[in-house]
């Protein structure tokens, strides 16, 4: 029998028109206090050159970083070729923020405080002419509390993924979902949760770690749709490790090259959903 | 495999969804011929609650959404200049306007003729802009991200404007008005945002501001140059803000209260008014009533402590059921009936003009005598069945007239569907003329008004007078009454509208002020400037 614990469902549109505002919840179950929630999202872009531009940001006039004068404005420098790519996001103080792609990482919140970096909206745009950038959203999952008397928190802890789309598989070369949790009675941090516990990061990635594909384009042949993919994966191998914080995030990575452009045509869309279950595969 | 807790964990739901959109490269192929564009006048509405230390939309979400302003490649080399001001209705209703600095007092009026109005009082109306404004200029930033992919190029001390670089590369603009350079593929997202200090009552005290309803506009023009003086300015949007700022329970009568998440409202009713004219123009067959109203909203300050506040410090619905009567020579035969009014905003005086409405049954008979009653009975029950008979109008007219309306101008009203949509303060101009297109164009603007809610207005538990002495709503049949008596005469050749012989008017009110067959006319109001 298959328990539903949570499910956050994850809707992609990729075309001409974007929204702005996209609402996303958080999930709550104020009965087992799990929560999932985004809590951060990061982009880069594999670059062909590194040509840069640099702008002073009071006059709009160019600059060199290396000969800034007190007087001039801040010098700030970008890659010409990304421009575009970037996500937007809302985060959980209500602030628009935005990330522009570079060949680094950049991202909304830091590695080592992910839990704190709630988003309450997301929104990708992708404007590269060359392809090549590389997104990821980060979802985190806080377990369950243990209950008193017969635990009822414990058993088998599944996250379910979902995914569907049009044209834009011309575009991209593979999603993976990727995912790290710190468990019960493992590691530093063994006990059950409990509404003031933090997660151990060292045991995030130490207790329990895992990477699975869900979409590979393999050549040019390959459908321009991609057809329903479902995973279910386990977030816990034996009962007692029962997850304290799990962190879940999805990767897209575009294929990358000069000579590859966006289909323009193509109305193209993608559909996702992501739960979290108790229950067995 | 147990089943302990399977009901416990059947109980969970659906709770959350994300939408994410993707736009792709051919966003930035389309070229456009003007320049900038914005994406949203979607209406912004928060509610403060300094008593429980919380804030936020009506759903409870501490969001207020940006606005994006787009398409810029035109207008590279420019500057975008971005203000919050603070707005207000003028007090003959032309519209609403918008203060950038804050130096608007309002207009110094009479009203003449009225037995139950009294005088015209400025103050009261200048103090509660005044703290508008004070409390939009200390408790709101604006800030600003770049979206598409270019710096943000800004001076960062202007003279009506302080521009603050944060870390993340947004801009924080504090001031009456702030420019910043545009460059080709600049896509801004604009956004207020609120200071949390400004839910702290002791801040708000030094500040001067009272609990009340607030208006601001969100306006960002397109300017050749970043100096505040020039002349070429186009106007790109304009997005209105409704702030209510929640009183303590102590000081004034709430509505119940359901938790941090539900805003609470006023529940005591002060608008008062007279009847300030009835225009009746007639075209063979057709016959297009309109009656103005001289409404007053101010009550008397109550304090709690250092704490003041009013009930005329909010917004209130000012709706009635009008019914047009035949006098014969034994009895009144019923014409026609509507709902009719406007919403008042607070601690202002003024002239709310009644839609045009079309008589069902033709033109009246000139020398025929006929007789208006207008009644209003309970604030929410009257504008609850007001817009649900605007709404059935509106879409009658969609239906018909769909060539003539246009398509690109139903969506923005669509929203009616939602109930809990108000018309503007100013009445809604009119509904019903042979060039329907126009007229819907009207009332659209005409809801440039204010407030999308389920929740609003509360319902009103109590009557109000200028004194606070107070009735219970739904002890007497109304709240206010008119008896209007009147000859249909010739057309006045310079208005085009009938003459109106043998006008009597009478008033029944619980707030005092009533009257018998006052034959002098209507109450009228005369401003300065």
């Amino acid at each position: 029998m298959k328990q539903v614990a949570f499910i956050i469902v994850l809707i992609w549109g990729l075309g001409a028109t974007a929204t702005t505002g996209s609402v996303l919840g958080s999930a709550l179950n104020p009965a087992t206090g799990e929560e999932l929630y985004a809590c951060n999202a990061r982009i880069r872009s594999q670059s062909a050159t590194t040509e840069q531009i640099c702008v002073d940001l009071r006059t709009g006039g160019t600059c060199d970083p290396a000969r800034v004068s007190p007087t001039d404005g801040p010098c700030q420098c970008y890659a010409k070729e990304m421009i575009g790519n970037q996500i937007v996001a809302t985060g959980g103080d209500g602030k628009i923020r935005a990330i522009h792609s570079t060949s680094q990482w950049q991202q909304f919140t830091a590695s080592d405080s992910l839990f704190s970096g709630r988003l309450n909206s997301l929104e990708a745009e992708l404007g590269s002419e060359i392809l090549g950038a590389e997104y990821g959203l980060t979802y985190c999952y806080k377990g369950p509390f243990a209950t008193e008397g017969i635990d009822r928190s414990l058993g088998q802890y599944l996250v379910d993924f979902t995914l569907q789309g049009s044209a834009y598989a011309v575009a991209l070369d593979s999603v993976n979902i990727k995912y790290a949790c710190d468990l019960r009675n493992r590691g530093q941090s063994a006990a059950a949760r409990k509404p003031t516990s933090n997660p151990n990061y060292d045991d995030l990635y130490a207790d329990f770690q895992r990477e699975e594909n869900i979409y590979r384009r393999v050549d040019d042949k390959s459908p321009r749709e991609i057809g329903y993919q479902q995973v279910r994966l386990s977030l816990n191998q034996v009962a007692h490790e029962v997850p304290r914080f799990c962190v879940i995030e999805v990767r897209f990575k575009e294929r990358s090259g000069k000579d590859l452009k966006r289909d323009k045509s193509g109305a193209t869309s993608f559909q996702g959903s992501l739960a979290v279950y108790q229950g067995s595969l | 495999m147990t089943n302990i807790g399977g009901s416990f964990k059947n109980e969970l739901r659906i709770l959350g969804h994300l939408l994410l959109l993707i736009g792709s490269l051919t966003m930035w192929n389309s070229a456009h011929a003007s320049g900038c564009v914005v994406d949203s006048d979607e209406k912004i509405q928060i509610q403060i609650s300094p008593a429980t230390q919380s804030w936020g939309d009506y759903s409870g979400n501490q969001l207020i959404p940006s606005t994006l302003v787009d398409k810029c490649e035109k207008d590279s080399g420019r500057f975008l200049m971005i203000s919050l001001g603070s707005a207000f209705w003028d007090t003959t209703n032309t519209g609403l306007n918008t203060s950038i600095f804050g130096d608007h007092a309002a207009r110094n009026c009479r009203i003449n003729n009225s037995q139950n109005l009294g005088e015209f009082k400025r103050d009261p109306a200048t103090e509660s802009l005044q703290r508008q404004y004070k409390f939009i200029r200390s408790c709101f930033d604006v800030r600003v991200v770049d979206v598409g992919g270019e710096p943000l190029i800004a001076k960062e001390n202007q003279e009506f404007c302080q521009i603050k670089r944060e870390d993340d590369g947004a801009l924080t603009l504090s001031g009456d008005m702030c420019f910043l350079k545009i460059r080709a593929r600049n896509k801004f997202a604009v956004q207020p945002v609120f200071k949390r200090k400004c839910l702290d009552p002791a801040y708000l005290q030094e500040l001067g501001v009272e609990p009340q309803d607030m208006y601001a506009k969100l306006n960002t023009l397109v300017a050749g140059d970043d100096t505040g003086n020039s002349e070429d300015l186009t106007h790109i949007g304009s997005r209105l803000l409704h702030l209510n700022i929640a009183p303590s329970s102590k000081l004034l009568n709430l509505t119940e209260d359901f938790g941090l998440m539900t805003p609470r409202f006023v529940t005591d009713y002060s608008v008062d008014s007279d009847i300030a004219g009835i225009e009746l123009k007639q075209q063979s067959d057709l016959a297009e009533l309109q009656l103005k109203f001289l409404v007053s909203n101010l009550a008397q300050k109550k304090c709690a402590g250092a704490q003041c506040a009013s009930i005329s410090n909010y917004t209130q619905p000012f709706f009635g059921q009008i019914e047009l009567y035949n006098l014969g020579k034994n009895r009144q035969t019923l014409v026609d009936e509507w709902w009719d009014g406007g919403l008042v905003p607070p601690n202002w005086q003024g002239l709310v003009p009644g839609m045009k409405f079309r008589l069902s049954e033709g033109s009246l008979r000139e020398g025929g005598r006929y007789r208006l009653i207008v009644t209003f009975q309970n604030p929410t029950d009257d504008y609850a069945i007001f817009l649900s008979g605007f709404k059935q109008m509106l879409l009658a007219m969609y239906d018909t007239e769909e060539a003539q309306v246009g398509i690109d101008i139903f969506p923005n009203i669509s929203s009616l569907s939602n109930l809990g949509n108000l018309p503007s303060f100013g009445g809604l101009g009119s509904l019903v003329r042979h060039n329907q297109g126009v007229a819907l164009g009207e009332v659209v603007r005409g809801l440039d008004g204010i407030i999308q809610s389920q929740i609003w207005p509360p319902y009103y538990e109590r009557v109000c007078n200028d004194q606070i002495s107070c009735t219970k709503v739904g002890n007497k049949k109304f709240h206010q009454k008119f008896i209007i008596d009147f000859v249909v005469g010739g057309v006045d050749m310079e208005t085009g509208a009938q003459i109106l012989r043998d006008v009597s008017i009478s008033k029944r009110s619980v707030l005092g002020g009533n009257y018998d067959n006052k034959t002098s006319g209507f109450a009228s109001l005369t401003c300065e400037r």
